[in-house]
């Protein structure tokens, strides 16, 4: 397999590729520390996941 | 047929004239009309060649053939560039393919002449303002190397400019401010101010419409939807500097974001004589 369906999320510690059919983590793209509070986490959107190349594409 | 001269005109001329096959006499007629002609008298600044562990962190240190750009405090004479208010000087980040938040920055680096994103590795990379945690109230600060017009212009009399993409998508965007300056390090009150470029958003998060306005000549761009906005080609006027003896450098400058919304991109930069003849 090499193109996935993904849900990319921001949570508190990296902006982070979940599959989009059962939410199966797969991998974090980049670290990034933040608050609970911070108005970005939880805000996502859905694209492809090349697992081969690791390249990250958006809808 | 014989030719005879007719209002003043020698009986010769109208006969090579009418000598002359139909699509020859198209190309001349066309090549008499005056016409403006672009070319470009610089390198472009694509950031290609530069490389970086891209995060929200790490701000791009130039290397290799930037070398003579300078990022972020290094580029400020003080400590604050001092526009509207002392807001902390960041510099910019090398973005490639997205940056990291949703809803904001481009998909790509600039691509001529349509300015679509490109994630292809010749064309991916850009500069960037990281805004997520809070680093939106950053003024963020960037400058080229020095340059002598007087080596990038053939004719005084054409028109020169700086030309570069701009990527704003995002409902809490900065402004763009472009300034000059003959010092390697400078700030609002020594530099020039030559063009702002001013931010303004209506509609949804992913599915509004963001606008840069040009304060000179109150032209817009617009920037529709963040998964399919593209990058919008400006321009800087540089006429009144063109025939100055001196060497000029150009900062760009971003504040005012109001959120992790505020990736905004510059890439492609360039400067452009255009002739008038």
């Amino acid at each position: 397999m090499s193109i996935i369906d993904v849900k990319y999320i921001c949570e508190v510690d990296g902006y982070k590729i979940y599959r989009r059919d059962n939410n199966n983590f797969i991998v974090k793209l980049h670290d990034i520390t933040l608050d609970p509070s911070d108005e970005e986490v939880g805000v996502f959107e859905y694209g492809t996941y090349d697992d081969v190349t690791g390249v990250y594409t958006p809808d | 047929m014989g030719f005879s001269k007719k209002n003043g005109v020698d009986s010769t001329l109208i006969k090579k004239y009418f000598s002359i096959p139909k699509r020859k006499v198209r190309y001349l007629k066309s090549s008499t009309i005056k016409r403006k002609e672009v070319s470009y008298t610089s390198s472009t600044y694509n950031f290609e060649s530069e490389t970086t562990s891209e995060g929200t962190t790490t701000q791009w240190s130039p290397t290799t053939d930037y070398n003579t750009w300078t990022n972020g405090s290094n580029a400020v004479d003080g400590t604050f560039w001092g526009l509207t208010s002392n807001k902390t000087v960041a510099g910019w980040d090398l973005g490639t393919d997205t940056t990291p938040s949703s809803q904001t920055g481009p998909n790509g680096g600039a691509t001529e002449p349509s300015g679509s994103p490109s994630t292809d590795a010749s064309s991916d990379n850009f500069l960037y303002t990281e805004a997520s945690s809070n680093q939106n109230s950053n003024c963020f600060v960037v400058r080229t190397p020095g340059f002598y017009f007087g080596d990038l212009v053939s004719y005084i009399g054409n028109n020169f400019r700086l030309e570069f993409f701009v990527h704003a998508y995002g409902t809490q965007q900065h402004d763009l401010f472009v300034y000059l300056s003959t010092a390697t390090t400078s700030n609002h009150t020594e530099a020039t101010l030559i063009e702002t470029f001013t931010h303004s958003h209506s509609g949804s998060n992913n599915g509004g419409t963001s606008r840069l306005t040009k304060s000179s000549d109150s032209s817009t761009y617009d920037f529709v939807t963040y998964s399919s906005s593209v990058w919008s080609k400006v321009q800087v006027d540089l006429n009144s500097y063109k025939d100055t003896d001196e060497t000029y450098y150009i900062y760009f400058v971003a504040q005012n974001g109001t959120g992790f919304r505020a990736d905004l991109a510059i890439d492609e930069i360039k400067f452009c004589e255009e002739s008038v003849i």
